[in-house]
This record gives structure tokens, sequence and C-alpha cells, in this order.
């Protein structure tokens, strides 16, 4: 009986470790995988900040890109497959409010370039993109999302009919499927030209970001290396700095730059592009090595509990060998049931969470990596917590086992 | 059968140094029924361990059946007892989560060469020697004390063991089931089988062939 609590008492420690290391794997691919409507991130890079020095003074200044800089600078690069521009969703700002059922209801605005739409994979239920031609010709044009269609349109189709935005008259070109909030570049509720920001543009500073695509991923250095040549031969004439610096970077930085989790200054002294992975390594190890330690000990007491086993196994002619094998299978066994569990127990969470919109209204689906990090770590917890106790355990003299029962 | 020259125990702990068996000489013959008395921790069970080759001495050493077995490797050391050792235990150290069957069979499982078929009628003539036919199905939990060490004894003659080696085999019983047990291992002993058994009990005692006295880690005359 005592031992059926233990063996219990032990699956469920597992269980819960493995929930926890299951669900944080999914929760960190579903932030930093490529996947859904950012599937084509794996290969672009993106610039956020443009710095601007005048050597002289030391005068410096940080701020989005230009559409000026976008058109005669970044559309004129011929490595990329794509340059699109557009604003950070960001979600406090650009916001435009909606009145349904009395409720006010804010919905995020984005304005964006044409090839914006090439750039992210947005499902549209309706209508489609608009192109840089369309903008130039008229650019009083919208993309909805389904939410914005609902409020405005009682979900009804809405292409080319009008929305009134800020007291001005939109035509509805499109309407796209939700987007995870999540998904920083492609999260929007509204979608308009870029024409039609509020914000000022100063020379080549503006409000947009800008994102490379490339053909592949090997030639992403290759862009970058062409966009430096392009800042270094930037036309300084009726500005009043001498240097331009700034670098695109791959999409897992993007989180983190939007999160200010990393400072604009730290990057000035490290390239920490690496630092997203060298942190999710540590955390998985924390989180590896916490339960570790806590199932080598709930093993090692229940293997105290089976001392006697032992000491009768080995009177019996059981060799450590013989031992260390039963243990090992017996620890294996309950790891993979107790992954199980935690399998199980992990979707159930992810379904609540789903459906609770708590996280962004994000959508999350458990993807085959978290799927084989979570496996893989499964793994390794059985070995780190099994190994160790069983081998002690097996190895543990016959005299002591006897022993440590009869007194 | 056993032939113990010279051996000493010593464990060295922290702060002392115990001398727990000096010098013993000592020789079991085949077909005896030994049994080892003394005072608490005067190295009795300690005896019987470097007897049945659970520990080693500090020095001496130990035949059995003419082979010296001291210096023997662990896994040689497991096989020697498997073939020709049989224990049985004051706490019974069966094994709560298997059946009665289970639990008999154990010895067996270390063992190359048998089939389950011939393992089966082992387990079955076994328990029914031992008179607990009827509880091959149950669990160590749901059996009075002395049908656990009557279990035990199963367990410890299932291999066909040569010699037996119980330490207080009648320790947690009651004087009842003690002789039941008792009585056991008297026919076992008339069947063949060498057995040396640790005992506080004198009644007991009497009963065998040879009573081996020891005080302070050494045989008294
Ligand atoms: N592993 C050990 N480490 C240190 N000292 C030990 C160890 N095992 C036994 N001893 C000591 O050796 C001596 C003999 O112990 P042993 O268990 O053989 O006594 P015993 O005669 O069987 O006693 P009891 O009748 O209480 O079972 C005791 O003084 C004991 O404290
Ligand atoms: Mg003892």
């Amino acid at each position: 009986m005592r031992r059926k609590l233990y063996a219990f008492v032990t699956l469920f420690g597992i269980s819960l470790t493995l929930t926890l290391l299951f669900a944080t794997t999914v929760f960190v691919d579903h932030i930093f995988a490529s996947k859904g409507t950012e599937s084509k991130f794996d290969r672009a890079i993106f610039a956020h900040t443009l710095r601007m020095t005048k050597r002289k003074t030391e005068d410096q200044s940080n701020n989005p890109f230009s559409y000026r800089f976008v058109r005669d600078y970044a559309y004129k690069m011929k490595t990329p497959e794509l340059v699109a521009a557009y604003s950070g969703a960001n979600l406090t700002n650009d916001l435009v409010y909606a009145y349904r059922n009395g409720k006010r209801e804010p919905l995020t605005m984005r304005f964006t370039d044409g090839n914006y739409w090439q750039l992210v994979d947005l499902e549209f239920l309706e209508g489609r993109g608009y192109t840089l031609d369309e903008i130039e010709k008229d650019d009083k044009i919208v993309i909805l999302d389904r939410k914005s269609r609902e409020i405005y349109f009682n979900g009804e189709p809405c292409v080319g009919k009008t929305v009134q935005l800020k007291g001005v008259p939109f035509r509805v070109m499109g309407v796209v499927e939700n987007v995870d909030a999540i998904r920083f570049s492609a999260y929007s509720n509204i979608w308009l030209p870029f024409t039609h920001t509020k914000h000022q543009e100063w020379g080549y500073f503006g409000h947009l970001q800008i994102a490379f695509l490339a053909h592949q991923q090997s030639d992403i250095s290759k862009i970058q290396e062409e966009f430096a040549d392009k800042l270094a031969k930037l036309d300084f004439s009726g500005t009043h700095f001498d240097s331009a610096y700034a670098k695109p970077k791959p999409a897992t930085m993007d989180v983190w730059e939007k999160h200010d989790i990393y400072a604009d200054s730290l990057g000035q002294f490290m390239e920490i592009e690496d630092v997203p992975y060298l942190l999710f390594g540590t955390v998985i190890l924390m989180y590896l090595f916490l339960p570790g330690l806590n199932l080598i000990s709930l093993n090692s007491t229940r293997i105290m509990e089976r001392f006697p086993e032992i000491g009768a196994r080995k009177s019996f002619g059981a060799t450590t060998k013989h031992l260390a094998i039963q243990f090992m299978i017996e620890n294996i066994m309950i790891t993979l049931l107790g992954a199980l569990i935690a399998g199980a127990a992990t979707f159930i969470i992810i379904y609540l969470i789903n459906d609770s919109g708590i996280f962004f209204n994000s959508q999350i689906a458990p993807g085959s990596r978290s799927f084989i990090v979570g496996i893989g770590s499964a793994l390794i917890l059985a070995i780190l917590s099994g190994v160790t106790p069983s081998l002690k355990l097996a190895k543990t003299p016959i005299v002591k086992t006897l022993k440590n029962s009869t007194k | 059968m056993i032939e113990l020259s010279n051996v000493e125990k010593v464990y060295q702990t922290k702060e002392i140094e115990t001398l727990a068996l000096n010098q013993i000489n000592l020789k079991i013959e085949k077909g005896e029924f030994a049994s080892i008395m003394g005072p608490s921790g005067c190295g009795k069970s300690t005896l019987l361990n470097v007897m049945g080759l659970l520990d080693m001495p500090s020095t001496g050493s130990v035949r059995i059946q003419g082979e010296k077995v001291t210096n023997r490797k662990e896994t040689k050391l497991a096989e020697f007892r498997n073939q020709n050792l049989g224990f049985i235990f004051q706490s019974f150290h069966l094994v709560n989560d298997l059946t009665v069957y289970d639990n008999v069979e154990m010895p067996l499982l270390y063992r190359k060469g048998i089939s389950s078929k011939e393992r089966k009628e082992r387990i079955m003539s076994v328990l029914e020697k031992v008179g607990l036919s009827a509880r091959v199905h149950h669990y160590p939990s749901q059996l009075s004390g002395g049908q656990k060490q009557r279990v035990a004894i199963a367990r410890a003659i299932i291999g066909s063991p040569e010699i037996i080696l119980a330490d207080e085999p009648t320790g947690n019983l009651d004087s009842r089931m003690g002789h039941e047990i008792m009585d056991l291992l008297m026919e076992l002993n008339k069947e063949g089988t060498t057995i040396v058994m640790v005992t506080h009990d004198e009644a007991l005692a009497q009963k065998t062939n040879r009573i081996i006295r020891l005080f302070d880690g050494s045989l008294v005359n």
C-alpha cells in the first residue's frame, strides 16, 4: 500500500513537472516560431530604427524610417525578394474606437505599403490586399479583420462598402481572419495605406519599419551588406547629420525589441542575436534541473522503501546489473506514463487558454517542434532522475539493505 | 560443508572500530542443523552473513562445499548464492507488490534455463510443502506473520539449495507459529538440507544438533 502511494506521488510529480515543461515549450514555440501568419519570417530580417549621428557634436537621433527612405533606398535594393514597410503594431497608439451595443471597442490600426500583403500570410475571408499602385490612385482604402467586420457590418460581407474611420470614409478592399496578437508584425484589426498616418515625416525619419524577405536564409547576410552599403551612400544634404546606422535583424529579435527586454544601448556593445537562444537554453535547463532534482529525491525516497526487496533479490542471486536494469525500466515506464498524462494536461491547458483568450486572444497550436522538444526533455528527465538513483540503489551492499529493515 | 578459517570482521565507523567477529574457526558439517546463540550485538548476524556470502570477512577465508569463495567477483558470488544457498530473514523480506506466487518464483528468475512450466510446477510443489497452496494469489499484506515466513521458506527452498541460512526466523512470530516454522525447518533438515539458524530462543536451539555460542565476536566453548 505504501509503495502504491509512493508510486502515485512520483507519478504525480513527474506529470506535473512534464506538464510545466510541455506547456512552456509550446508557449515559447508559439511566440518565437515562424508560423501561421508569419510563416515566411525565418527568411526575413527587420530594421526598426535608424540612428543618425552628427560626428562632431555627437548629436544623435533614433527613429523609425520615413517613406522617403523606403522609396529612395530600401525599395531599390537588389538582393531581397521583397521589401515591405509598415508601422509597428503598437497596442496602445494608433487606435480607433468603435461602438457596439453602447460599449467602446478599441481597434488597432496598422499603416502599411502594398508589399506588406506579400510579407504576411493573412487569410482573406473576402476581397484582397491593396497594392502600391492602388494607394497612389486612391488611398481611401482599408482592410478589416473579422472582429472589425463584426463591429462595423454585423459580420455581413462588406467588400466595396464604406466605413467611417475618425470621420473619414474608407472603401473596404478585403477582410481577413483575426490575427494572434502575439504575431507582432501581422497583428492588427484595421490595415490602412501608410499615407494615412498622423505621424510627421522628417527627412529619413518617419513611422515605418522595414522588412526584407530573402530568397533563402543564406541570403540574409548579403541583404545586410547591401543595406549597410545603401546607408553608407545616404545623401545627407538637407539633414544636419553626417552618419547613419541601422541593421536589419531576424524575427526572433523582433519580439525582444518590441518588449523592451533588450535595451537599445545594449545592442551597441554586443551582438545579441544569440541572447534569446541563450536565455531559452538557460530557462529550459532550469526547468529540467529543478524538477530533475526533485525527482531524484522523490526516486530516492521511493527507493529507500525498497531496501527489503533489494536485500531479498540480491540474497537470492540478483546482481547489481539485474537490479539497475529493473529499476531503470520501472523509471522509464513511470516517466512515459507521466509524459502521457502531462501531454493530455497540456492540451487541456492550451484549450482553456485559447478558449478564454487571456493570452492576447492568441490561438496556440502545439507544433511538431514543441513535440520533439517535449519528448526530448521527458527522456532527459527520465534519465537524469532515473539513472542516478537506480544505479545507487542497485549498488547498495546487501548487508545494508538487510539491516535497515530489521532494525 | 561450510568452513571458516581465522575469520575476522571489523566495522570501521568515524568514531569507533568494532571487531564484530574475532578469530572465528568453524566448520558446519553436511546435514547438520546448527543454531547460533548469544547476546544482542555479539555478531550473530555478521557471522551468518559471512557464511552466506552476503558480506565479506575483513581477514580469513570462507570455504563452502570445499570451494574457496572469498575474493570472488560480485556476479560469481550472486550466482553461487542462487545455486547453493537459501535465506530466511527475521522480517521476511517479501516484496509487497508481488503475489505469493511471484515472491516464491524470484530465485528462479535469476537462474538460466528453467521453463515457465517447470517453474510453475516447482512453485506449486514448494507451496504445498509449506501448506500455502490455497494462498497462491494472495499478497503478503493479506497473510499472517507465520504464513509470511512460510512463503519465505518456500522461496528459500525453491532453488533446492544445499544450505539454508536463517537469521532469527521466529523472531517476529508468537511461540505457536514459531514452533510451526521450526517444525518445517526440521523437516527440511531431515530431507538433507544443511541449516544454520540464529535464534534467541533456548528451547528452539535445544532442538537442533548443535549450538554455537558467540560472545563479543568470539566463539565460546
Ligand atoms: N554496518 C555496520 N557498521 C558498523 N558496525 C556494525 C555494522 N553492522 C554491525 N555492526 C556492529 O557489529 C556488532 C555485531 O552486530 P550483529 O548485527 O552481527 O549483532 P547480532 O548478534 O546479530 O545482534 P542482534 O541479536 O541484535 O541481531 C554490533 O556491535 C554492531 O553494532
Ligand atoms: Mg542480528
